[in-house]
């Protein structure tokens, strides 16, 4: 085992491997910072170069092309509140507050270095997790799925601070707008109107565009000044300050890993879930005095970060120990190591384990490296949020617009982000929560399509199922407080 | 600095014009044509799911034979329709081709499903991409150990299934009319064949259907009883399983199983717009051969688990009249009734 971690470092670090990886982590990192492409689509256009490698070097080259996508599409999501892709949805919900406060450094600082240990954490609770993998993905049925995604509505009530009323109803308002297009069990166009392009639904990253980078926008234009006001006390909160906040609450880091990890071995819950959960949870906990989520706290970078990362590190073993790939970026990967002559299976954990580790390695070593690259450019592009809003406000506009066209190349994507646009920009107004929103419309059709299955084939008592039914639990409990702490809250000053 | 760039550039140019004019002349005019012109290649699915993988896998050996630089187009959308629109639709003089999945599209078009503004029988088809047999598998631990016992079966059988769209539903719905099944229960929302797999070996669905390719590793390790395999030919590493056509049926359901088979003869196909030159369609086609029949392509796919397996686009026009005028009514009902 210890001499296998050893062969696959010095395999990584083999010529040309190594050169692949490098070009590799620097494509990524382009590939992240142009909104809308995320990791899939990254992979597929450099999957063909691939083919012609010896299999470390492919290995080194894919997956580290893969691993640095995400770091690179939250640094816009981040400066701009424009996502790389669907997984930074989430980090851009306090990231971009945060930017506005002039702390786009420590913002960025943050979740690199998130993103990094959430990776590391992750592999290392998977390696653990080895012998009894089979059965824990198998013990995942739709009942779990549902309660799992039910949670996630619970935390709703949460986002929106002190009016949980607010936070549900932006919530149902996501709901709502998710039930929009064909659904998959009879196959029934719902409010569809004749209109091809929603037949598959309102997607995430057009929406988070609107609702955020466009209405943020036009906010600007209006207000007039730039996106950060200057601030001299702020100004020396640069990346580091960032990086030394996940230490500082690394109990939101190990919580987010986790259940990114478990998000990733369990195939059909999909990436974008797993950092929307770990977001809700991280603002559920949130503790007396802390900034508000939503309007800057580093945590709500943190924690979908951490998770996201921790996810495709659960998502890789599967793929390697069964061929069943836990994500779409997996399938893809799944391809091409069986071309280069890799078999996922038993022997990639017995006679091949130097390979396995080889791929742990790459990811770990790429994630650095990317993180050193941005961390070097955070101060720079940071500046850019002081420039003038009427300077920098059309050109992000307009990089708004190509990021929602690059989701289906059509112009079905940029309507739906200028609709959201416009709802995004009342909601700030009126101060209801767009987080809640965003988590409404990624959980909805899971929620239905799960309790659907969940009926069909286990009949109304599959609540009862063990795990569901600790979910149920968990559920009440999360309700109760969230209406419960207010209160007690209002009474605590009182009585003080 | 400059020059030498220069010097280098002008080498690759004149390199790629030689490397070009290799190719063949099949037609003098044709070739001229799409050298160093743009073809827009449109795969009416998202980019990194299968269909865009065959595009992108494709692309640089067509490059190779047409001397175009190929364009991939991901249009996604109405499960095809959109991409599909376009093509048909697009200027004819042979430089937009697409891809199809031609299993739920011609069951669309026959029950005249909305948005479909294309005519399959009016496309110029330029190959077969490859043939989908499909199987019926059970959980490996199931109390079901051949397709008879599924027949004569007293209890419902239930089923997992991706959306009524998806050809693990249409499988499962030919199967039922075929034998006339009455006991079987379709299960249908899961979002894709991993996740309806996943159900069946947790135990909680009897079984599913769907193409060889994506359940031959699960049915070599065991997870899967294979029982039935829908071809009308032995399937590679499935020898020992029966064909659909090895159980008694009625005439009507020996209709429906025709029209099915015939319709997977031509699962993935690739198509230019109507009206397009007859030169241009003819080197075309003559490209896609090339490329679907390089062995080193045909390898590295199988490898992967993806198969092509090349036939003549006017064979693929062929089979695809053949299940517009063979689909029996009741089929085309039950098809309409699903694609409302």
């Amino acid at each position: 085992m210890i001499e296998a971690l050893w062969d696959g470092l010095i395999l990584v670090f083999s010529w040309p491997a190594i050169g692949y990886m490098s070009i590799g982590v620097l494509f990524g990192l382009f590939m992240g910072f142009t909104p809308g492409i995320g990791g899939p689509v990254t992979l597929a256009l450099v999957l063909p170069f691939s083919f012609n490698m010896d299999e470390v070097s492919a290995i080194a080259f894919l997956i580290g092309t893969h691993s640095v996508v995400n770091n690179g599409g939250s640094v816009t999501a981040i400066l701009f509140g424009v996502p790389g892709s669907g997984p930074n949805a989430a980090t851009l919900i306090d990231g971009f507050p945060l930017a506005q406060k002039g702390e786009a450094g420590r913002a960025i600082g943050a979740a690199l270095a998130a993103s990094a240990l959430g990776g590391l954490f992750g592999t290392v609770v998977l390696a653990c997790l080895i012998p009894i993998l089979r059965p824990i993905v198998l013990v995942f049925g739709p009942p779990e799925f549902f309660m799992l995604a039910i949670l996630g509505v619970v935390f709703l009530a949460t986002l929106s601070g002190d009016n949980p009323l607010k936070g549900v109803l932006a919530g149902l308002l996501g709901l709502l707008i998710s039930l929009i297009g064909e659904e998959l069990i009879v196959g029934t166009k719902r409010y569809t109107f004749d209109i091809i392009y929603l037949w598959d639904g309102i997607k995430l990253v057009p929406s988070v565009i609107g609702l955020f980078a466009i209405a943020e926008m036009v906010d600007l234009l209006l207000k007039g000044g730039s996106i950060a006001k200057p601030d001299k006390e702020r100004e020396l909160s640069g990346p580091w300050t960032g990086v030394v906040d996940v230490f500082r609450h690394w109990d939101i880091l190990v919580r987010s890993s986790i259940l990114g990890v478990v998000i990733g071995i369990i195939p059909g819950l999909g990436g974008d879930v797993a950092c929307f959960l770990a977001y809700g949870q991280a603002a559920q906990t949130a503790k007396k005095g802390e900034v508000e989520y939503g309007k800057g706290n580093i945590c709500g970078v943190i924690a979908p970060e951490a998770a996201s990362n921790a996810k495709e590190g659960g998502a890789l073993v599967p793929t390697i120990a069964f061929g069943i790939p836990g994500s779409g970026s997996m399938a893809i990967l799944l391809g091409a190591l069986l071309i280069v002559g890799v078999t996922p299976g038993a022997n990639l954990l017995n006679e091949q384990l130097d390979l396995t580790f080889t791929m742990v390695w790459t990811l770990a070593i790429a994630n650095l490296s990317a993180a050193v690259i941005i961390l070097m450019l955070a101060n720079p592009l940071s500046k850019l949020t002081f420039f003038d809003g009427s300077v920098l406000a059309p050109v992000i506009i307009s990089v708004c617009f190509i990021g929602a066209y690059m989701t289906t190349n059509s112009t079905g994507d940029i309507i739906v982000a200028i609709v959201l646009g416009i709802i995004g920009f009342m909601m700030k107004r009126l101060n209801f929560s767009r987080a809640a929103m965003l988590l409404g419309l990624v959980l909805g059709r899971i929620v239905e399509q799960n309790l659907f299955l969940s009926i069909r084939i286990f009949g109304a008592g599959f609540i009862y199922r063990p795990i569901a039914m600790g979910l149920v639990v968990i559920a009440l409990l999360v309700m109760g407080w969230s209406f419960l702490k207010p209160v007690l809250q209002r009474r605590n000053e009182k009585a003080a | 600095m400059k020059r030498l760039s220069l010097v280098l550039v002008s080498i690759l140019i004149v390199g790629g014009i030689i490397l070009g004019s290799q190719t063949p002349a099949l037609s003098q005019d044709a070739a001229a044509f799409y050298k160093g012109k743009t073809v827009t290649f449109i795969v009416p699915y998202s980019a990194g799911g299968g269909y865009d993988f065959y595009a992108r896998f494709m692309a640089p050996h067509l490059e190779k034979y047409t001397g175009c630089t190929i364009v991939i187009k991901n249009k996604p959308g109405g499960g095809g329709v959109v991409g599909a629109n376009l093509v048909y639709r697009a200027k004819p003089d042979g430089r937009t081709i697409g891809i199809l999945n031609m299993t739920g599209s011609i069951p669309a078009q026959i029950a005249g499903a909305k948005g479909i503004d294309f005519d399959l029988k009016k496309f110029i088809w330029m190959a077969r991409l490859n043939d989908e047999p499909q199987v019926f598998v059970v959980g490996a631990k199931s109390q079901y150990t051949s397709w008879n016992d599924v027949l004569q079966s007293k209890e419902t059988i239930k089923l997992a299934s991706t959306g009524t769209v998806g050809s693990t539903y249409l499988d499962l719905l030919v199967l039922k009319l075929v034998y006339d099944i009455k006991h079987f229960d379709i299960v249908t929302g899961f979002s894709g064949t991993s996740d309806a797999d996943l159900s069946v070996i947790r135990g909680e669905l009897v079984g599913t259907a769907s193409s060889v390719s994506s359940k031959i590793k699960k049915i070599e390790a065991g997870d899967f009883k294979p029982l039935l395999v829908i071809a009308d030919e032995k399937v590679k590493g499935l020898e020992n399983v029966p064909l659909i056509y090895d159980f008694p049926m009625s005439t009507e359901g020996k209709k429906i199983a025709d029209t099915y088979i015939g319709i997977m003869n031509v699962s993935r196909a690739m198509m230019m717009t109507p009206g397009a030159p007859a030169d241009r369609v003819a080197f075309m086609r003559e490209a896609f051969k090339k490329t679907l029949t390089d062995p080193d392509l045909v390898q590295k796919a199988e490898k992967m688990d993806r198969p092509v397996s090349w036939l003549s686009g006017e064979k693929v026009l062929q089979f695809i009249e053949r299940s517009f005028t063979e689909a029996p009514p009741l089929f085309v009902n039950e098809l309409k009734q699903t694609m409302k």
